[in-house]
């Protein structure tokens, strides 16, 4: 959660939030195009061990080709990204771009309009993320 | 007594005019908040010397800023002003009982002395 994202902490297992998140997600009309393991390559790359963390690149074809059809330069903030990380407890924190900071960059209407949707779509997937478990 | 939204607005009143405030911030679409939500009325219930106040965090998007939410739900917890805990992630019944007794319980000057 920041000026730029949208984040919730749920009390759930790392790997089955990932794929709560990979279903959510195309549930609401996103394919995921990119897919970044930090953890692995953080590890290949630096040989340092970092917390479990994925970069879940998503987009939903026809509001990327309305905004880029307007706004070519937008490619450079684009596909809208969902990151999984683990976070203290057993807890495993879901943090979306919120596109809205999208449309604070690139303040027109037809952005504004895609922008407003995109938001409602990852809205509508984070809203379906819940614990697993319900405790007393 | 029952839980009492606050906005950027009232936050800084609320949270200095009362003994203890615990403070959630929440959003529609979170469904860990939708679960913390009865968890927090039911505290309110049980503790009317407690101020339990509610921040969305959509309409309040700046507050939530400020206060460096970094991930809802999120809760905090203020003694005479000031912040004496915050954790993102929903509470347990259980253990929201036990932050309200360690809060109560906890002296802020002798806290302070030892810092």
């Amino acid at each position: 959660m920041s000026d730029y994202t949208m984040a919730v902490t749920l009390d759930r297992p790392y790997d089955d939030t990932v794929t709560a998140v990979r279903e959510a997600l195309k549930a609401q009309g996103f394919g995921v195009l990119t897919e970044i393991d930090v953890r692995a390559t953080m590890k290949a790359k630096l040989d340092v061990d970092v917390p479990a963390q994925i970069i879940l690149g998503a987009c939903r074809p026809e509001l990327a080709h309305r905004a880029l059809t307007a706004t070519p330069s937008l490619g450079a903030i684009l596909p809208c990204n969902v990151v999984v990380r683990t976070a203290p407890d057993g807890r495993t924190v879901v943090e979306a771009i919120d596109p809205d900071a999208m449309a604070r960059l690139e303040d027109s209407p037809v952005v504004r309009e895609v922008a407003a949707e995109a938001r409602q779509r990852l809205v509508a997937a984070l809203d379906t993320l819940a614990p697993t478990t319900v405790e007393a | 007594m029952s839980t009492v939204d606050v906005t950027a607005a009232t936050f800084e009143s609320t949270v200095t005019a009362n003994q203890i405030v615990l403070v959630d911030f929440w959003a529609s679409w979170c469904g860990p908040c939708r679960m913390f939500a009865p968890v927090f009325e039911a505290a309110a219930a049980a503790h009317p010397d407690i101020v339990f106040a509610k921040v969305d965090t959509e309409a309040e998007r700046e507050l939530a800023a400020a206060a460096r939410i970094s991930s809802i739900p999120t809760l905090m917890a203020f003694k005479s002003g000031q912040l004496v805990f915050s954790q993102p992630g929903a509470l347990p019944a259980p253990a929201l009982e036990e932050l309200i007794a360690a809060v109560e319980s906890l002296d802020l000057d002798a806290a302070e002395a030892a810092s």
